[in-house]
């Protein structure tokens, strides 16, 4: 029985997302990795080594949002003043001032020369997962590598999602010569040594984001197009297309409106899956040291400081742990989607 | 009289290919060398066992399967049957209906959507009056209002069907092809339809190509019937020339295959399997199961006697009582 709320979604589409919520890990692992990545978008207001308020002399400051040189606070320079020592300096307190700083009152880039001892301090109140080879807070280049990683996947995951669509979906609408063309086109593109290709281009064009994000984008869609390749040759001969064709819809819309939405089973089974390719291989490549340019912080970086300092075994231990989590998070989400898209729990017989 | 359509030994033919190579071995024949033409507010009929190329011809008239050889006339106009793009004129005033009411329906578009998005595209109503058009649409064949929002699945075959005539009267087409709209249908439901159809043929000026294997049906409302077996048209003429004097073989045999309840003329069944197009016999395509084969039959193709109605492809056809 239909009840009357289901009239206005599609069928499928309700069952498949009751599907989904069924799937008890898979559905928490969606909110726990949504919420801890939509807090990592704030990750200046979590880790960060300037107060969010500062009052000194009686005046109001925002150090966060705002640059202030350290003369402001009766410091010599014109640089930014540097709130932690600040803190601790007897005129500041004299004046009846006083800061509030983040939680994690640290910047990932921000080296701790002032710490006794050699660098990498082991973990303490001050450094909750101590310091890494420079003297930087591990914890909050953990946290800021998330970020990173997460955004560089999810940001490959749809521009390989987009072309798969396009160039696959494509071979299967036109089909003939195209489809032959373009099908023997991969065959020799996915042939090409791909981790070569990175260093090549990035000893060309240096290592950025945007860089490293179009390379691995011009790889990523192969995988996908087969499969889109297929949903569009199967959909273009069914009746609504060949009414929507004999109205004088146009291509663009057959395609978008009329096939598409139909056929986005592979597009969302695979994404939580390309999510975990990408965040991988962004690690690997950082791990082998042709990734993001340093000191950007990254998971794979600190992965490789951890294995080259097993005596400091804070680094290498927190790292895999939040690598292990993010991937088993994101395979928990990607089991049980595709538990929700499997055809066989959408028919009765056996 | 205004000729809506007039099609001239239309070929629809699709490669077969095999081989290593994929190369054309030969061709399956779904379309060979049929004319027929339909006059303005008139209702034809295309007859023949399932697989024999009917719905294939109703494609091709709409260009939506390629064709290989022939003319099609569309209000007047010739087009270039090679140029997909000759179509697009016409797209507005020539629809087509097809048999299964549940895939012809995107399940993914709302009823809403599904009827405005061809008065947008033809610009038949402003995006501000669209939702009331469809509205009036809904009404029109016989569904409620408060349906506007809804998705396909929570429709009845029939309702469907309503949904399908919607979405192309709402162009004021001139042509509608029903490609066997109601034998997915219960026979109550079917009585339905065809009522709904006929009224707003009366109202609007339709012209009707009703596919269909449904004898009765078509007796019922047709003005001319054409009788397709294996891809060719076998007879043609006006219904009461077909129904009451079929002079081809295997007319007949359709005819005396309606089941009756009359004892003294119990229907007669065709012997032998209806043979595909993928095995057309040589000679006259029906000669392996006529019963009044002759040599000549075997032999030679016997090609369609007569200029207009009634036509005849048979070398000896049946004398008219
Ligand atoms: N796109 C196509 N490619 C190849 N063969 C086709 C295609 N469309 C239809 N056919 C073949 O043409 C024949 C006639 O089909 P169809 O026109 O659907 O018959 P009908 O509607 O009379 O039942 C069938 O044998 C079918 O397999
Ligand atoms: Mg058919």
């Amino acid at each position: 029985m239909i009840d009357e709320d289901d009239l206005f979604f599609s069928e499928l589409s309700i069952r498949r997302f009751r599907r989904f919520k069924k799937v008890k890990r898979a559905y928490y692992a969606m909110w726990i990795l949504g919420i801890v990545f939509f807090l990592s978008l704030f990750c200046e207001l979590i880790a960060n080594n300037k107060p969010y308020v500062l009052v000194y002399n009686g005046n109001v400051y925002f150090p966060i949002l705002r640059f202030y040189p350290s003369q402001e606070f009766g410091g010599e320079y014109r640089t930014e003043a540097d709130y932690f020592a600040l803190q601790k300096q007897s005129h500041f307190n004299e004046k009846k001032s006083f800061m509030i700083f983040p939680p994690v009152p640290h910047d990932p880039l921000h080296s701790y020369l002032d710490l006794s001892g050699e660098p990498p301090h082991p973990p303490s109140l001050r450094h909750w997962l101590g310091t890494d080879t420079m003297a930087r807070d591990v914890f909050a280049r953990l946290l800021y590598g998330f970020r990173i990683c997460m955004l560089f996947a999810l940001l490959l995951a749809l521009s390989s999602t987009v072309l798969g669509i396009i160039i696959g979906g494509l071979q299967g609408y036109l089909g003939g010569k195209y489809d032959i063309a373009m099908q023997r086109f991969i065959e020799i593109w996915s042939a090409l040594p791909f981790l070569y290709v990175v260093i090549l281009i990035g000893t060309w064009y240096g290592r950025s984001f945007m860089i490293l994000l179009t390379i691995m984008s011009f790889f990523q869609w192969i995988g996908l197009s087969y499969y889109m390749r297929g949903e569009f040759f199967k959909l273009k001969n069914m009746n609504y297309v060949q009414v929507a064709k004999s109205l004088g819809l146009g291509h663009f819309r057959i395609f978008f409106k009329q096939i598409l939405p139909n056929g986005l089973t592979p597009v969302i089974t695979i994404f939580p899956f390309s999510l975990i390719g990408g965040i991988s291989s962004l690690t690997a490549l950082d791990f082998l040291g042709f990734g993001l340019q340093p000191p950007t912080p990254s998971w794979g970086e600190l992965l490789s400081q951890g294995l080259s300092n097993l005596y400091a075994p804070w680094i290498a231990i927190s790292t895999v742990c939040a690598l292990f989590f993010t991937l088993l998070l994101a395979t928990f989400i990607g089991e049980g989607v595709r538990e929700a898209f499997d055809p066989k729990s959408d028919s009765y017989l056996e | 009289m205004n000729k809506v359509l007039q099609v001239r030994h239309l070929k629809t033919w699709f490669p077969v290919t095999g081989g290593v190579f994929k190369r054309v071995q030969h061709y399956l024949k779904a379309v060979d060398d049929v004319s027929i033409s339909i006059n303005e507010s008139e209702i034809i009929a295309v007859v023949g066992e399932s697989g024999c190329g009917k719905s294939t011809l109703g494609r091709s008239i709409l260009g939506l399967t390629p064709v290989r050889d022939g003319e099609i006339v569309l209000s007047g106009h010739k087009l270039d049957i090679k140029k997909r793009a000759s179509w697009d004129p016409f797209r507005k005033e020539y629809q087509i209906i097809f048999q299964d009411p549940y895939s012809s329906l995107n399940p993914r578009h709302t009823v809403f959507e599904i009827l405005s998005e061809p008065l947008l595209v033809h610009k038949i109503c402003s995006k501000k009056d669209v939702r009331e058009r469809v509205g009036d649409l809904l009404e029109k064949v016989g569904l409620s209002k408060d349906y506007i929002d809804r998705f396909p699945h929570a429709f009845s075959g029939g309702q469907r069907q309503r949904l399908g005539i919607a979405r192309v009267i709402g162009l004021s087409p001139r042509l509608i092809i029903c490609d066997e709209i109601v034998s997915a249908l219960d026979v109550s439901v079917q009585a339905q339809i065809i009522h709904l159809l006929l009224k707003l043929k009366k109202e609007m000026n339709l012209s009707l190509m009703f596919i269909s294997h449904d004898l009765s049906l078509i007796n019922t409302i047709s003005d001319a019937v054409y009788v397709m077996y294996l891809g060719k048209i076998v007879e043609s003429g006006l219904r009461e020339e077909i129904f009451n004097a079929p002079r081809h073989p295997y007319t007949q045999s359709l005819l005396k295959a309606i089941p009756t309840l009359d004892i003294n003329s119990p229907p007669i069944i065709l012997p032998g399997e209806p043979p595909s197009l993928s095995h057309v016999p040589a000679g006259c395509s029906f000669h392996s199961r006529c019963p009044f084969k002759q040599d000549k039959c075997v032999k030679e193709i016997p090609p369609l006697q007569g200029e207009d109605f009634p036509q005849v492809a048979c070398h000896f056809p049946l004398e008219r009582p």
